[in-house]
């Protein structure tokens, strides 16, 4: 089997794109780093999905009898200062998490892809307005623009994704345009074009899978960046309202109680770190196999 | 530096500056554009907020008509304009004075932090980058990739908070909350509006100290997130440089391996100045978040407090603020790059 | 016989890599006084990495194994770094393929001639200058003013590679390695360089080892010949023997070239022959 994937000469497409699959997979497991960041990200999606099974109790249960418990074997993190499970509302935090990286991506790299592309390709006055466009998004800053962003509608999650998105599409455009235009003066363009293809073939078969790789890890990098400005704009009460689970938020509400009961802050901080940094470590990890020589 | 004065250059250097130049306006023009159009669509309704909810008919037009809105869209934006040029960014609900008196009151506090940050960040981002480089796979390298890759990933405010309880409570090194103490606020002279300085002026010593001892934390902690980001493109820049020609002929030549690592680093400076201009951007925005946590007096804590005051005026008047000083800081690294490069600098003759 | 300049025997070089050890070059060996020898081969035929082994710029994962490397009494085996510093520049020196990119972009071409003055004659800035202008008169460079100011990417391939020819003969090395000079220049500039190289070469009295995959060029220009092949050296002759060479790879070699006037119908095609890999 082995052999087969590393033949030189391969028989078939498949052969040589499932050989080549296996030895971009083969490089990244050798990274004991890319390999734990994989692995944080993969738990990320466990705990999202199983959710209720993971977590001990509801998370949106108050018991005020039980008051800022220290972590113990009832509540494995303690309690907050609603006597709720803080465990179960990490574990049901990260669905939130989960939600807005999966929503922000989905809204941005497919737009900034498209842009970038399209002005990259058909240049002249697209390619010029379109830049102008996505440079003056590049320039502003994310996290305030967000901010006046929410707080003027009505705090949400959904508000918080738009915000991040609006900001964050223009470095896809970007790099998507410079990709393209390196591809687009190439020999192989040249020739499928001189066989007739249209421009949508072109850009969409041809064009957009090459880009592909570098969007795909610059997401992956970027969604380390959204975490945090997610948690972020919970923490000043932007993003899904309360008694929702969101890590952010969660640390704002420990802060009064911070020097007594130090675990209703800092734990969800900490479950914050861990998946910024295993996205971060991720998508390092992607870029090494992907593009080795910025290694 | 002769290529600076000759004829032709000097031309296609004014035409490369009014482009630049040209899209900088473009650019501020946008963000106020962007800045109107969220103010404009407030729920909240603005002349309400003025007058109460039990003002009669005429004081309501009234107050509509002397805020504009029964103007149209378009010109009620050209007289934002108008104004902003102006620094007029209207009145603050909240303390009822002119929104642009008490941004320039809170305004230094956020880049007394900005600046150490950034300071602390260059000092010790930067040789550790380019060591990490010259020594890849080694220890140090390994130490100061994870050592970055933490700092890029933790939340500031979580970050500060954790901070606050380790260091001010439980080890009582450095002061709390706030930029100096309550007791000092009323003492010190305020002149340039920067702390340090001013206490300087006036000698007052004990002022100083209380500050720097207040500066520590929050500085110290924006200096990692700055030095983080730093020590990852310098390494990236450096890594990328060491593999070319011209680090080979350097060698053959039997230069030393400090001058060797020198040629390569001085073609690292035009995009290490780019850095560095973003990552103090970067600083003046994650202000919003630590002057949260640590109270401190600066624009950041003046825009949440605002938030929380549905004082919307203050808000996008903040937010204009940091994104004009955004905006400006990109053009300014743009700027510097190029100035930096030679092969950009100078005209091909 | 002159004591030998340079004597290399038996020179291994070996990499580790993902998919085993992979040997680059295997039992290379010559010596040379102070004479022009050519070595031609093709891509991959370790030519390169020949130079590189002599002024020890292989690093791991490669290793360098040798029975001799010897210059001028020195055991380049077993240097250190700062003994290297020593050796590299001021006893021998190294041009390459091309200035655009073998120049440092961010530096004047004077600044980078002076260094090579300053850092091995200890000179004052103003003894550097004077030298450095010397030298770019000596490569025939015009307007050597305006090429000691100017920056790398405002001068043309042929003005480069006199640049590098200069700096690289300041600290007046004994053996200069020459890889590929003239590959990456217009073929009416190559001419040129190579006159430049012949000149400073034959004035000095030094070794010249050129590398090249141009076997007609290397035999006019040279006096002696070495031809690699897969890492190993097949064949060993002087420049105006070379009609008269042994190995089947260098008559493949001489074959496949086109001369004017001959009548053929088929240009020739090397047969590549595992045993010349032995």
């Amino acid at each position: 089997m082995k052999s087969w994937l590393l033949a030189d000469s391969p028989a078939s497409r498949l052969q040589a794109n499932l050989g080549q699959l296996y030895l971009l997979l083969r490089g990244f497991f050798r990274s004991p780093l890319a390999v734990i960041g994989f692995g944080i990200v993969c738990a990320l999606l466990l705990c999202a999905a199983f959710a209720p099974w993971l977590a001990t109790h509801d998370p949106y249960q108050q018991a005020l009898t039980h008051r800022l418990l220290p972590p113990g074997a009832e509540h494995w993190f303690g309690t907050d200062h609603l006597g709720r499970d803080i465990w179960s509302r990490v574990i049901y935090g990260s669905r939130m998490t989960l939600l807005i990286i999966v929503m922000v991506a989905a809204i941005v790299g497919p737009l900034g892809l498209a842009i970038g592309i399209v002005a990259g390709y058909v240049g002249g006055w697209v390619d010029r307005v379109l830049m102008r466009i996505t440079d003056i998004f590049l320039a502003f800053p994310r996290l305030v623009l967000a901010l006046a962003f929410t707080s003027v509608l009505q705090p949400s999650v959904e508000s918080a994704i738009i915000a991040i998105a609006v900001t964050s599409w223009p470095a896809y455009a970007r790099l998507a345009r410079a990709e393209t235009l390196m591809y687009r003066g190439s020999d192989f363009i040249q020739a499928i074009e001189l066989q007739g293809a249209s421009r949508l073939r072109v850009l969409a078969g041809h064009i957009t899978p090459l880009c592909l790789s570098s969007v795909i890890v610059r997401l992956t990098l970027d969604m380390a960046g959204v975490i945090l400005i997610a948690a972020g704009l919970g923490f000043l009460g932007l993003g899904a309202p309360p008694p929702q689970a969101e890590w952010g938020a969660m640390i704002a509400d420990g802060r009064n109680y911070l020097i007594d009961s130090w675990w209703v802050a800092t734990i969800p901080g900490l479950a914050i770190c861990i998946v910024s940094l295993g996205f971060n470590i991720l998508g390092d990890g992607m870029r090494d196999v992907l593009d080795p020589k910025t290694r | 530096m002769t290529q600076w004065f000759n004829r032709r250059s000097l031309g296609a250097g004014i035409k490369a500056c009014a482009l630049q130049v040209s899209m900088f306006v473009i650019t501020i023009l946008g963000l106020l554009l962007v800045t109107f159009v969220i103010g404009r669509v407030v729920p909240v309704d603005p002349v309400l907020v003025i007058v109460g909810d039990r003002a009669t008919a005429e004081v309501y037009a009234r107050v509509h008509a002397e805020l504009g809105l029964d103007k149209p869209v378009y010109q009620q934006f050209l007289i934002y304009l108008y104004k902003v040029m102006q620094g007029d960014f209207g009145t603050s609900v909240l303390s009822s004075q002119s929104v642009a008196r008490d941004i320039a009151a809170f305004f230094p506090a956020t880049i007394e932090l900005a600046v150490t940050g950034t300071l602390i960040g260059v000092l010790l981002g930067v040789p550790l980058g380019v060591m990490s480089a010259v020594r890849k796979d080694s220890l140090l390298d390994q130490v100061v990739r994870v050592v970055a890759l933490v700092g890029y990933s933790i939340p500031i405010f979580w970050l500060g908070l954790v901070g606050l309880l380790v260091f001010y409570v439980k080890l009582d090194w450095v002061a709390g909350v706030g930029r100096i103490d309550a007791v000092y606020e009323y003492i010190i002279e305020r002149e340039t509006g920067f702390v340090l300085l001013d206490a300087m002026l006036h000698g007052q010593w004990d002022i100083f100290r209380n500050f720097l001892s207040h500066l520590a934390l929050p500085g110290a902690l924006l200096g990692y997130m700055s030095m983080a980001y730093i020590i990852r493109m310098t390494r990236s820049f450096m890594l990328e440089q060491l593999v070319q020609e011209y680090v080979v002929t350097a060698r053959v030549k039997g230069l030393s391996e400090w001058r060797i690592v020198m040629h390569a680093f001085r073609n690292v400076l035009a995009q290490l100045i780019t850095v560095i201009a973003l990552s103090f951007a970067y600083l003046l925005e994650g202000a919003v978040l630590t002057e949260t946590v640590f109270a401190w007096p600066g624009l950041g804590l003046y825009i949440t407090n605002s938030l929380f005051a549905a004082d919307m005026n203050a808000v996008l008047a903040g937010t204009t603020v940091i994104g004009v000083c955004f905006v400006l800081l990109n053009a300014l690294a743009d700027a510097l790059g190029r100035f930096f490069d030679p092969r950009t600098r100078s005209v091909r003759t | 016989m002159p004591q030998p300049l340079l004597s290399v025997r038996n020179l291994n070089v070996t990499f580790d890599g993902p998919r085993g050890t992979v040997s680059a070059l295997r039992d290379v060996s010559w010596s040379m006084g102070a004479e022009k020898i050519g070595i031609v081969g093709e891509s991959g035929s370790g030519k390169t990495i020949s130079s590189r082994a002599i002024l020890g710029l292989l690093r791991p994962p490669a290793r360098v194994e040798a029975e001799q490397m010897e210059f001028d009494g020195i055991d380049l085996r077993a240097l250190g770094s700062r003994q290297w510093r020593e050796v590299r520049g001021r006893r021998i020196s190294m041009v390459m393929q091309d200035p655009r990119y073998s120049l440092n972009p961010v530096m004047t071409v004077g600044d980078q001639i002076m260094e090579a003055c300053r850092i091995h004659h200890r000179s004052s800035r103003r003894d550097a200058r004077a030298r450095s202008f010397e030298m770019l008169e000596a490569v025939r460079i015009k307007d050597p003013d305006r090429v000691f100011k100017a920056y790398p990417h405002q001068i043309s391939g042929g003005m480069g590679q006199r640049v590098m020819i200069a700096m690289m003969l300041i600290p007046e090395p004994r053996l200069l390695i020459a890889d590929e000079p003239t590959s990456a220049l217009d073929v009416t500039v190559q001419n040129k360089i190579l006159e430049v190289i012949d000149d400073m070469v034959s004035r000095r009295h030094m070794g010249l080892i050129f590398i090249s995959h141009d076997l007609d060029l290397v035999s006019t220009f040279c006096d002696r010949i070495l031809i690699m092949y897969r890492g190993r050296i097949v064949e060993e002759c002087r420049a105006d023997q070379l009609h008269a060479a042994q190995h089947p790879y260098t008559r493949g070699l001489l074959a496949c070239a086109p001369r004017l006037g001959e009548r053929r119908e088929q240009l020739a095609v090397l047969d590549r022959q595992e045993a010349w890999e032995r």
